[in-house]
């Protein structure tokens, strides 16, 4: 009920405040939420993990990207930067994941009451790559932010200045990078130390001590996500600036 | 490369400062005896009157402003603009919480038996508070920050700029970011509950089950976070524009 009301509210609210873009923003989100449900529901019906998230990534910048800010210059070359950082990342994090073993519930999620005593954990579904497909997306829509923020500033310049080569875009596009990155970091490190809250005040709860909070899975898995996502960050604005610099100079 | 260095130094300072406030909401039982907390203790009882707060946890409305102000500052060095941002982000956080109160004292009650990680915890409806109170603040002072900062450089660019004028860019750099961030928030929110999810549905649970009984806590501090994010677009730009105009027009005098 309180979640139809705030639903409610959110949408008035980005029609109030942004009209027809407001509009296409409740349609992208909308449509960022089908993919993610249809996702789980053939993750969890046994289909293969890898190439279902990839899709599920493609599919999901594709619509963020190009549906909602138009079919442009910027939209196409941050979404390639984006797919070629997703490639690699996908890469180091399935390593990282398989040498530290990672994956799965934690400490406290596999203690739950239902988890622990209803249901099986012997289920038919390699935890270990799942662990690797939900780093990589959640690390994915700071990357189309940063690629966009990104790429879009470099276009404008070009715009006003046109006789710049090719190096000089890449230069000022970096430059850019730069100023996003600090909010970008902040605004990560916020959402995923808000969701700690809880957690924190369990663990006082429990009487957890510090070498074991430092030794938990929960904690490696919180901060791998976070480091996960300011590298993808931080990778993402040489890889887009070089990008946009060429389409602009093949122009 | 020196001010990079600066940066990451910055970033280290605000991760320290962000891991004791941690410890200190976690801990709320010292908390209550720190002095701080008598001084608050006092207004708390006079505030705690009011209906739209009963039964909230007043020391973090404390601890929101000092937290928020130590972040802006930290981050970005005294200026005009900082302040005008911290202003902004106060009152785009007062609005989400009168949104949030009042929303979550005229709808049907949570059954807060399924929260994650609850645990021991014996005011579970404090701790979801605290959780929405701090998970969107830094989305929030993104917002201000980036909205201040474009203001003050057009302001500064252009002194006798019309208010209108103002408004018209301010709105066209609001819309550029408002999309991303969102669904920012939407990944780092939604994706971290799919591995107990596909548990869930492997033991026969249904997906739609799954939704209406284990997650209405994320959902609701999700649209909470997406709201106060729409909402610091207008306020920020009447707050900084206000702000710079009044200091332009004090100057000429």
């Amino acid at each position: 009920m309180m979640i139809l009301v705030l639903i409610l509210v959110l949408c008035i609210f980005l029609f109030f405040v942004g009209g027809e873009r407001g509009a296409i923003v409740v349609t992208t989100l909308a449509g960022n939420v089908c993919v993610l449900a249809v996702t789980v529901i053939l993750l969890a019906n046994g289909m293969p993990i890898f190439p279902i998230v990839f899709l599920a990534a493609v599919l999901i910048s594709y619509i963020t990207l190009i549906r909602q800010n138009g079919n442009n210059q910027k939209t196409w070359s941050a979404f390639v930067s984006v797919a070629g950082i997703m490639l690699v990342l996908s890469i180091a994090i399935a390593v990282i994941v398989h040498i530290t073993n990672a994956s799965g519930l934690n400490e406290i999620q596999s203690v739950q009451e239902d988890v622990a005593f209803y249901y099986t954990l012997d289920i038919q579904i390699p935890m270990q790559k799942i662990a690797v497909g939900v780093v990589i997306l959640s690390a994915l829509g700071a990357i189309m932010d940063t690629a966009l923020s990104v790429t879009s500033a470099v276009y404008e310049v070009s715009l006003h200045k046109e006789e710049l080569s090719r190096k000089e875009y890449i230069l000022s596009g970096i430059q850019v990078g730069k100023d996003i990155i600090g909010t970008t970091a902040n605004t990560l490190l916020f959402a995923y130390f808000g969701e700690s809250i809880l957690l924190f005040s369990y663990l006082v709860n429990m009487k957890y001590n510090w070498e074991m909070i430092l030794n938990s899975k929960l904690l490696f898995q919180g901060l791998a996500m976070m480091a996960a996502g300011m590298t993808a960050c931080l990778l993402a604005v040489p890889v887009s600036s070089y990008i946009i610099a060429n389409v602009i100079s093949d122009k | 490369m020196k001010a990079k260095k600066a940066m990451s130094k910055k970033y280290i300072y605000s991760i320290i400062f962000y891991l004791l406030f941690l410890i200190f909401v976690a801990n709320d039982a010292w908390l209550y005896k720190t002095p701080i907390a008598k001084i608050t203790q006092v207004t708390e009882k006079k505030i705690a009157e009011m209906p739209a707060v009963r039964g909230g946890k007043e020391i973090y409305y404390l601890l929101v402003i000092i937290f928020t102000i130590v972040t802006m500052l930290i981050l970005n060095g005294f200026h005009r603009k900082t302040v005008a941002a911290i202003f902004s982000t106060f009152f785009v956080f007062s609005l989400i919480m009168l949104i949030f109160f009042v929303t979550l004292n005229t709808t049907e009650p949570f059954d807060y038996g399924m929260m994650e990680y609850l645990g021991s915890t014996e005011n579970p409806e404090h701790l979801f508070i605290a959780e929405v109170m701090f998970a969107g603040l830094g989305a929030i002072m993104d917002v201000a920050v980036t909205l201040t900062s474009a203001m003050e450089e057009l302001i500064r660019k252009k002194p006798d700029i019309s208010l209108r004028k103002l408004f018209h860019s301010g709105r066209e750099i609001g819309y550029d970011i408002m999309g991303t961030m969102i669904s920012v928030l939407l990944f780092t929110f939604a994706v971290g509950l799919i591995p107990s999810f596909l548990i869930r549905m492997n033991n026969d649970v249904p997906f739609i089950t799954n939704i209406k009984q284990y997650i209405p806590f994320e959902i609701s501090r999700f649209l909470i976070e997406s709201i106060g994010i729409v909402a610091a677009i207008p306020i920020s730009i009447a707050v900084s524009s206000g702000f710079f105009k009044l200091a332009v027009r004090r100057e000429r005098r």
